[in-house]
């Protein structure tokens, strides 16, 4: 079990793009050659800026709630695990409903698989895999109560993604906490839905 | 919340369904248990109460019926060999020969008598010819039970022999 004190921070500004998380992620023994982390280029033309994006554990698992299958878990230190593999049936659900776009469906496994913060680590008091490697610290597992002193920016756990607010058991680091990052669906697409 | 929410809950802890490694789990122990007991079973050697036994009661059980010279050829004598239902006849044939048979057809277990020629059924016209007991007429198809008959020095007539323990109608593979 993950301990409730440990919490998982994700700061995009730190992110140098070196990849050693999606290196590192693959060669977990859980799920080899596969990796659950998915590092974006924000805007390749402009800029050099990337950020990682790993599962962010959600307190309503919208993933879990859109299986039609029950495949998907969460345990009651609130990590969201991988499907289980008796039962998932690869339909995709979990990919569409997403907000972060983390659930992967592998067409070879035949499996949705995600991050589940490294359980088999962070449940015997370990870091995840991508926090023991991270060079800049852009992924950050530490106790809660030493972030704040740690870095400038504050963890932030809510989000508004359309009408929808997601609380979340990581955080992303932002300069303002006190706003709720929202994110407005209609300007993400041309014309709106 | 809908109902099917609470069949189907996210929260793992909060599943109640019998995943496939109980179920297996359950299999084996039940399977396990009734492994034992088998074998506990034939470790005891005794059978449950009820069951029929396999040991004869008596095997060399003798009865002594009657004296030789009450019973003149032609005529039979009933006795009981075991126990009080275990029903037999004695013969003492027209020939001078001594017979002596279980009283029980073969066919559905009525008692057969003697006519002063041959055993009959009345219950289905069966009939038995008396120098060994073999049916030959009616239904019956296997002999009747026989004894062994000994005339001891003393002048009594004495019976023995090991008869299968007697089969209840309807119990036995008489039909």
């Amino acid at each position: 079990m993950v301990s409730e004190e440990y919490g998982f921070f994700i700061d995009p500004q730190r992110c140098i793009g070196c990849r050693s998380c999606v290196a590192s992620c693959a060669e977990c023994g859980t799920h080899r050659g596969h990796s659950m982390i998915h590092l974006d280029e924000l805007d390749h033309l402009a800029s050099t800026q990337t950020g990682p994006t790993v599962c962010m554990h959600c307190e309503d698992p919208i993933c879990a709630m859109s299986c039609p299958a029950d495949a998907i878990k969460r345990s009651e230190d609130g990590v969201v695990h991988a499907s289980q593999k008796p039962r998932c049936i690869a339909c995709q659900n979990c990919e569409l409903s997403c907000p972060f776009g983390v659930p992967i469906v592998f067409s070879g496994l035949e499996q949705m698989l995600k991050c589940d913060l490294c359980y088999d680590r962070t449940s015997l008091g370990q870091r995840p895999m991508c926090a023991t490697v991270c060079p800049s610290q852009a992924l950050l597992f530490a106790p809660r109560h030493e972030v704040s002193a740690m870095r400038a920016s504050q963890p932030l756990r809510t989000f508004r993604i359309g009408t929808l607010e997601i609380k979340t058991r990581n955080a992303i680091m932002v300069p303002d906490p006190e706003t709720p990052l929202h994110l407005d669906a209609d300007l993400l697409c041309d014309g709106g839905f | 919340m809908p109902g099917w929410k609470s069949l189907f809950p996210v929260d793992l802890a909060e599943e109640s369904r019998l995943s496939r490694r109980e179920f297996a789990r359950f299999m084996a122990l039940v399977s396990a248990g009734f492994t034992g007991g088998i074998g506990y079973l034939y470790l005891r050697k005794t059978p449950l109460d009820g069951a029929p036994s396999t040991q004869p009661q008596s095997p060399l059980a003798e009865v002594k019926v009657c004296r030789a010279e009450e019973l003149t050829p032609g005529n039979s004598f009933l006795f009981t060999y075991r126990d009080a239902q275990d029903r037999c006849v004695l013969i003492h044939t027209p020939k001078g020969e001594w017979r002596a048979y279980r009283q029980t057809c073969t066919h559905l277990g009525c008692a057969v008598r003697w006519d002063g020629r041959r055993l009959e059924c009345p219950c289905h016209n069966g009939a038995f010819e008396v120098d060994l007991g073999f049916p030959v007429q009616g239904p019956p198809t296997r002999p009747l039970s026989r004894l062994n008959v000994e005339l001891r020095p003393d002048g009594w007539v004495w019976v023995h022999g090991d008869l299968p323990k007697p089969t209840l109608p309807g119990q036995g593979s008489d039909v």
